[in-house]
């Protein structure tokens, strides 16, 4: 700041702020009010016209935070430099006790941002900001010696006097949803400042509106999203469980896959799982999927039997709506003495799971090759495969987004079967997440970070008792 | 914590050796009873992560390189290696005083990158610190981070990228981060051996490891984000190459290994894909380095080569007829010569 030499001509009370000419705390006894004073109009190097476009430009950015404390953060920073040396705002709270954020240039033109909330008492003290909170006045100033001219201190790190202050509303939804107060060290604020001010304050307060609204909304979402997202793995004593599920939208964590592992219900022995893949793509989809885990459990109080829970899947989803249905595997898992999982499976046109067995060797479950959609027709049949998995081998679940993924490298050709096999044949001797994990990454270097669909693999293993490679 | 036990240079290369040789015959049992057993003779867990654990990314990504582990073997390997993280942050929550706590940070591989030891060991190390991390795994899409960091709003992004190829999507993930005004603190071998990368990219702070990482991060948020910008070199070749990248691929596999040619054998599916991956990650550390205006990029990805294929016994011919058919086809683009041409000299030194 060059405006230094204004110092001299400005009132300054080591106890208050400094103001304008003409608003002298001190009145006109004060040695320095002279008749100059009314040249040092300026209030900043630059120009009000720049001010004004620097501000304005600055508050339209801000309309791209959703995240309010972020949002607060870089409104408070923006001020800073040209504008003011700290600026600070204050937000109001029902329990009476405001928060603050302030931002301040620490010399090197880095700002510091920094946060606290006032006690109740305190901010009574503070009757600008009562003013502006409650009252709803449109511009305040605070009186030496209230609460804000200690907190200035502390963050301005000023010991001597200080400088201006101005504080305008940052409008909310109803009344002011908070204060916006700016400090200098040199200068004083004008008319003209304060209307800027306000206008930016206005700026700041539509954004935080939208961002409080963007976050409700987000966390509504997110909420039920949590829903349809695919549940962690459980801990399964007698298996080794893998999973890995990236959804065909980018920005997402839901899609049309499905999959789920649950421990059976009392009475039973090992555990359930299902995989699937609906029809159509994102939340219609995600939605879908939901609803047939949520079927699937309700089924599974009553039915162990993997073709007849297939059946009865397939009638709940006809009746629902015959344009949806999926694709689907479950079965059962039951453990054998010697460490091995016997696994007893229906499928309803989805590919059929590989099974990798010890030694590399990889084979298909081939009686569940094929088969009829589930909820396409009332009259669908379903058929079940059996298979040991004996210590070490691992059955792969898998969506057709893995097989179906194109390579820009290859002219869009498909990673296919052969190469799953291939890879599979590779991953003998991995625990289950690790072959999950492997597949996952084999096939996001094959995409290249082209478009996909949703690609979901689980991976079952009968754990080894060793060391996988011995 | 408990008064940590003093660290001496090295107290931790027996267990290190014993960690990894279990780790390489994937005996994840054995391995996290390792890492455990050391806990409770009083090693210090930081160090434990830090000279135990991390060291796995590195000497896997070595005997891969070389041929003698698969991509798979490294992966199983990496895997148990993040379990052994796991496995210090949960005994040590069961068993220490709860530290401090600091802030929010999400630690992200880039978009592409699916190599995710040293970003576990980061997470591993900042909450033994007290910070709550939200670790978002391998290869995160941009999209997928934005919403992320939108809806959590956390201190920091701790970006890692080991493979400096990605560097294209790092810059991407970072940019998001600002554009919501997170800061971020970027590492990984990706980046290089110092903050020139990082920065040049915008990131606001770098590290060399996770606990230097950590150490800048004791700090405590607010971070400051750079205001000024570097801009990056406009590198014309850099949009060309990426529009020819899939041309490039195949003109190598021709010219330089014959393939399609009468009278050339030509290579089996599995071979042939290998290739074609072998010569869209030359393109895509060519890309790079033409993206971040740094040649080193791809000299550094030569000399990694040179080193492999001496560990195989081969011979770098095959790579240098790649390079004389890049040159042939990028002729018109300064830029581009001369990163093929530090990229032959790193392969020949």
């Amino acid at each position: 700041m060059s405006a230094s030499g204004a110092d001299d001509v400005m009132s300054r009370d080591a106890h208050g702020w400094k103001v304008p000419p003409g608003q002298q705390a001190n009145g006109p006894d004060d040695p320095h009010h002279g008749g100059e004073v009314a040249g040092a109009h300026s209030s900043a190097p630059h120009s009000h016209e720049e001010w004004t476009a620097l501000l304005r430009e600055a508050g339209r950015g801000l309309s791209s935070l959703l995240h309010p404390e972020r949002l607060i953060e870089q409104a408070v920073r923006l001020p800073l430099g040209e504008v003011a040396d700290l600026c600070i705002l204050f937000t109001s709270d029902p329990s009476g006790r405001p928060k603050w954020t302030a931002a301040v240039a620490d010399g090197t033109g880095k700002p510091e941002i920094s946060r606290g909330r006032w006690s109740q008492r305190t901010a009574a003290k503070a009757v600008w900001l009562t003013e502006i909170l409650d009252v709803g006045s449109a511009i305040a100033e605070p009186a030496p010696g209230d609460p804000v001219e200690g907190l200035v201190r502390t963050l301005a790190r000023r010991e001597g006097p200080v400088g201006s202050v101005r504080a305008v509303p940052v409008p909310g939804l109803t009344g002011a949803a908070g204060a916006l107060l700016v400090y200098r060290h040199d200068g004083y604020f004008e008319e003209s400042d304060t209307d800027l001010l306000t206008e930016y304050a206005e700026q700041v307060g539509g954004a935080l509106g939208s961002a409080q609204l963007y976050q409700y909304q987000a966390d509504t979402a997110s909420t039920l999203k949590t829903a349809l997202q695919p549940e962690p793995l459980p801990e399964i004593e007698h298996a080794l469980l893998g999973a890995s599920f990236r959804s065909a939208i980018a920005a997402e964590r839901i899609g049309g896959d499905f999959y789920e592992v649950r421990e059976a219900e009392a009475g039973g022995e090992g555990f359930d799982f299902s995989f699937g893949d609906v029809c159509g793509k994102g939340n219609d989809a995600a939605l879908l999927s939901g609803m047939i885990r949520q079927s699937l459990q309700a089924l599974r109080l009553v039915e162990r039997d993997p073709v007849s829970l297939l059946e009865h899947l397939n009638i709940l989803l006809t009746r629902t709506d015959p344009e949806k249905f999926s694709t689907v595997v479950l079965g059962t898992a039951t453990p054998l003495p010697d460490g091995g999982l016997r696994i007893l499976a229906a499928g309803g046109g989805h590919p059929a799971p590989l099974l990798v067995r010890s030694g590399g060797k990889v084979e298909e479950m081939s009686g569940l090759v094929g088969g009829m959609f589930v909820g396409a027709i009332e009259e669908a049949v379903f058929h079940s495969a059996e298979t040991i998995l004996a210590p070490g081998e691992t059955m792969v679940v898998f969506s057709d987004g893995v097989t179906e993924a194109r390579n820009p490298l290859r002219s869009g050709e498909m990673l296919g079967e052969e190469r799953l096999r291939r890879l599979l044949e590779g991953c003998a001797g991995l625990p289950a997440p690790a072959v999950a994990g492997r597949i996952a990454q084999y096939v996001g270097d094959w995409l290249g970070g082209g478009e996909h669909d949703d690609i979901t693999v689980l991976a079952v293993q009968a754990p080894s008792a060793q060391g996988m490679l011995g | 914590m408990t008064v940590p036990s003093p660290i001496r240079p090295g107290a931790f290369a027996r267990v290190a050796e014993e960690f990894f040789a279990q780790v390489a015959r994937l005996d994840e049992e054995a391995a996290l009873g390792t890492v455990r057993d050391a806990l409770i003779a009083g090693a210090f867990p930081e160090s434990l992560l830090m000279e135990v654990v991390a060291p796995v990314q590195e000497r896997a990504d070595v005997l891969r390189r070389s041929g003698e582990w698969t991509v798979s073997h490294e992966h199983a390997a990496a895997y148990i290696g993040e379990r052994a993280v796991g496995a210090v942050v949960e005994h040590v929550a069961a068993h220490g005083p709860s530290p401090a706590e600091r802030g929010k940070v999400t630690v992200a591989c880039t978009d592409g990158d699916w190599r995710s030891l040293s970003a576990r060991v980061l997470s591993g190390v900042l909450s033994l610190r007290g910070w709550r991390v939200a670790f978002l795994g391998v290869s995160v899409p941009v999209g997928s981070l934005a919403l992320h960091l939108q809806e959590t709003g956390p201190d920091i992004l701790a970006l890692s990228c080991s493979m400096s190829a990605r560097l294209v999507a790092a810059h991407a993930m970072i940019g998001a981060a600002h554009r919501i005004q997170v800061p971020v603190i970027a590492g990984g071998a990706g980046f290089g051996p110092d903050d020139f990368l990082a920065r040049r990219l915008g990131a606001d702070l770098w590290a060399p490891d996770a606990l230097q990482a950590a150490d800048l991060l004791d700090a405590g948020p607010p971070y400051v984000i750079g205001r000024e910008e570097e801009a990056l070199p406009a590198s014309t070749a850099y949009a060309e190459v990426l529009q020819q990248r899939e041309g490039l691929v195949h003109t190598a596999l021709e010219r330089a290994w014959g393939q399609g040619s009468p009278g050339s054998p030509d290579l089996q599916d599995a071979e042939l894909d290998h290739a074609v991956e072998y010569l869209g990650n030359t393109v895509d550390f060519l890309l790079a380095a033409l993206y971040v205006g740094d040649r080193q990029v791809f000299g550094r990805y030569l000399a990694r080569t040179r080193e492999a294929l001496r560990a195989r016994d081969e011979t770098a011919d095959g790579v240098l007829r790649v390079l004389d058919v890049l040159e042939e086809e990028l002729g018109e683009h300064p830029d581009a010569l001369s990163t093929l041409a530090v990229g032959r000299d790193a392969l020949q030194a």
